[in-house]
């Protein structure tokens, strides 16, 4: 889940929710769980990206080229104005960014790790974790609930290991559909702390897509973070040479 | 100052021609705008008070050529007044004194890049950066840092560099650049490098010779070589060592020619502050050093900073810059915000000092008043990106 938002604005995390189907029964916690890991089910995902951040009255408007591969694997090319030649590669678990002010990569990582992504509502962790939840996380069913008029299973996650940023999820799994409609990440001490929103999922190549989502970073206050994602292509080849160290700098 | 006109002339020219002809992305621009004010109660013989203003802004220019090229080019634009003529002035840089400003242009980048499926050439006017270390840098000898000026672009270089990839984690590098003098014609710098990335942590490894007659002083053998290693490690605290040993005949104490640094750097109360510390020995004649084409003129010195984030648009930070063997200090205060997108402000104050200062008893430091012929320094600057 958290790894969908990462597809999403990392293209490493390629947000797919199409191969959930509607269920009749109650299906068991480590079934949903599945299929909410299994939903990146495109080998590679290509889109124009928007990135619409809106805090305190202010809004900033960041708009990027996104490349993503195998959910491990991603590249993105900022394009507005402010961020022009600001590119970001995630390769397995490692997140680089080169900036055209120093005119050098650099890895993000250790403390670095829990700073906003360009001033968006996500973090960097949020972005560079690619087990699955069902390694990382103990689940149980929640029972139902509607979200937006949606019949959505909810899942209750608990963190197996101390060390995860998130010790306690929530989501809401579309029964019809298997959208990802909305999860809730918390603190141990049961502090809410982020919220996500799937805002507009489309058809595409006869699979579902999320096109429109949003994050909300609850300790930041009167903020919310809209991705766009246009002109997407998906299962595409791209080339190796796309997720590389050299790309950064090209 | 002409000559600048007419190579930025050409760089624009043909930033606004050549997208015509390229397949692969046209020709961009980007760059950044600033507009600066500064006080500054001067000490030693510098007036007791004085200010200043300047705009400036730096023009990058970058076109993909096919597949396998590109175009990169980039000029500094500066209208200055007041302490900051003043100080353009004092460092010798073509200027155009108009009726109330001085204007300068700066040639920063001009370099070409080819690339194949795993290697990379450029040549040009270009930043060739050595080393982890942010603050000292021992290891970026063709691009001193000083701290006492964060904001400073890296200086260019003018040269050829071979870059061979044959993983995504590793790279070696060849290089030859000018010497520090562009007149003297049988002066240059050539080198090698490796670069190895793990999950964690990276290395760099460092080799590079210098022929110069005047440099480091060398009457005796125009021969100067440099061997240099960078580590760095992400281990939830960030650790850094870059070192630069240079070796010349006419180094008396060999020791001199070493120039290292080690530090740390580390955030808390979820991520809202950052704390970094970095430790420089700066050889009497190493990279670091004045003789050797850095600033600093004793061996011992700490950077130490904090930075704490009210947000992720706001944040402020204090650092001191201390010189540990004549005890003397600049501590650094900043404040950045992002008013709206693209628009940001930034406040900075430096207050040098020294025992002098303090105890009135002849020992003037480095980094105090006197010799910065500062005691107290107040910049503020918008800053805006397009």
């Amino acid at each position: 889940m958290n790894k969908k938002f990462v597809s999403v604005m990392m293209v490493v995390m390629t947000a797919a929710f199409t191969s959930v189907n509607a269920q009749n029964k109650t299906p068991t916690a480590e079934e949903l769980l599945a299929k909410v890991d299994n939903n990146e089910v495109y080998k590679t995902a290509e889109y124009d990206g928007e990135l619409i951040i809106d805090h305190n009255n202010r809004k900033f408007v960041k708009t990027m080229k996104a490349w993503v591969r195998d959910n491990s694997d991603s590249f993105i090319e900022f394009l507005n104005p402010e961020d022009k030649g600001t590119k970001y590669l995630k390769k397995g678990g490692r997140l680089y960014v080169y900036s055209p002010d120093n005119e050098g990569v650099m890895l993000i990582s250790g403390h670095m790790l829990k700073e906003s992504m360009m001033g968006s509502d996500m973090s960097y962790e949020d972005a560079v974790n690619n087990e699955t939840l069902a390694s990382r996380y103990n689940a149980v069913v929640g029972g139902t609930e509607k979200w937006r008029e949606r019949d959505a299973w909810v899942l209750d996650l608990s963190a197996k290991k101390k060390t995860e940023s998130y010790p306690k999820r929530k989501l809401w799994i579309d029964k019809e559909n298997g959208d990802l409609l909305h999860y809730e990440l918390y603190a141990l001490s049961g502090a809410k702390l982020k919220e996500y929103n799937l805002i507009k999922a489309e058809v595409i190549n006869g699979k579902r897509f999320p096109v429109e989502v949003e994050m909300k970073d609850l300790l930041r206050k009167n903020s919310k973070t809209t991705m766009k994602m246009n002109n997407v292509i998906l299962d595409k080849p791209i080339p190796d040479a796309v997720f590389s160290q050299r790309n950064l700098e090209r | 100052m002409k000559h600048l006109v007419l190579i930025s002339s050409i760089l624009i020219t043909f930033a606004l021609t050549t997208p015509a002809q390229n397949k692969s992305g046209g020709m961009s621009f980007s760059g950044v705008f600033e507009s600066a004010v500064s006080a500054t109660a001067g000490a030693g013989d510098a007036p007791a008070v004085s200010y200043g203003i300047e705009e400036y802004a730096n023009i990058r220019m970058q076109s993909r050529i096919g597949d396998n090229a590109t175009f990169f080019g980039a000029v500094n634009l500066i209208a200055a007044g007041g302490n900051y003529a003043v100080r353009a002035s004092s460092l010798g840089v073509d200027i155009d004194n108009g009726q109330n400003y001085t204007a300068m242009i700066e040639l920063e980048r001009l370099y070409l890049r080819l690339k194949s499926e795993t290697v990379n050439f450029d040549a040009g006017l270009m930043r060739l950066p050595f080393g982890f270390s942010t603050v000292w840098g021992p290891s970026d000898f063709l691009n001193p840092k000083n701290p006492l000026k964060p904001d400073a672009r890296p200086r260019a270089i003018l040269g050829g560099g071979l870059s061979w990839f044959p993983n995504d984690d590793f790279k070696m590098q060849g290089f030859a650049v000018t010497g520090r003098d562009p007149l003297a014609p049988n002066s240059g710098i050539a080198g090698i490098s490796a670069d190895r990335h793990w999950d964690r942590a990276s290395i760099q490894a460092l080799y590079s010779f210098e022929r110069s007659e005047n440099f480091p002083g060398t009457a005796l053998n125009p021969w100067t070589h440099r061997a240099g290693l960078s580590l760095k490690a992400d281990v939830e605290i960030g650790l850094v060592m870059d070192m630069l040993y240079t070796y010349n005949d006419n180094i008396e104490d060999k020791i001199d020619g070493l120039s290292f640094s080690a530090g740390f750097d580390y955030s808390l109360f979820k991520a809202k502050l950052v704390v970094m510390a970095e430790y420089l020995y700066s050889g009497a004649a190493s990279s670091t050093s004045m003789r050797g084409g850095g600033s600093f003129i004793n061996e011992n010195y700490l950077y130490t900073g904090l930075v704490w984030r009210f947000s992720d648009f706001t944040n402020a930070g204090i650092a001191l810059i201390s010189g540990i063997d004549d005890a003397s200090f600049t501590p650094m205060m900043t404040f950045n915000h992002d008013i709206s997108q693209g628009v940001s402000l930034t406040a900075m104050a430096q207050i040098p000092l020294d025992k002098d200062l303090l105890f009135n008893d002849g020992n003037r430091g480095e980094f105090g008043p006197t010799n910065i012929r500062t005691h107290f320094y107040l910049e503020t600057k918008i800053k805006v990106r397009f």
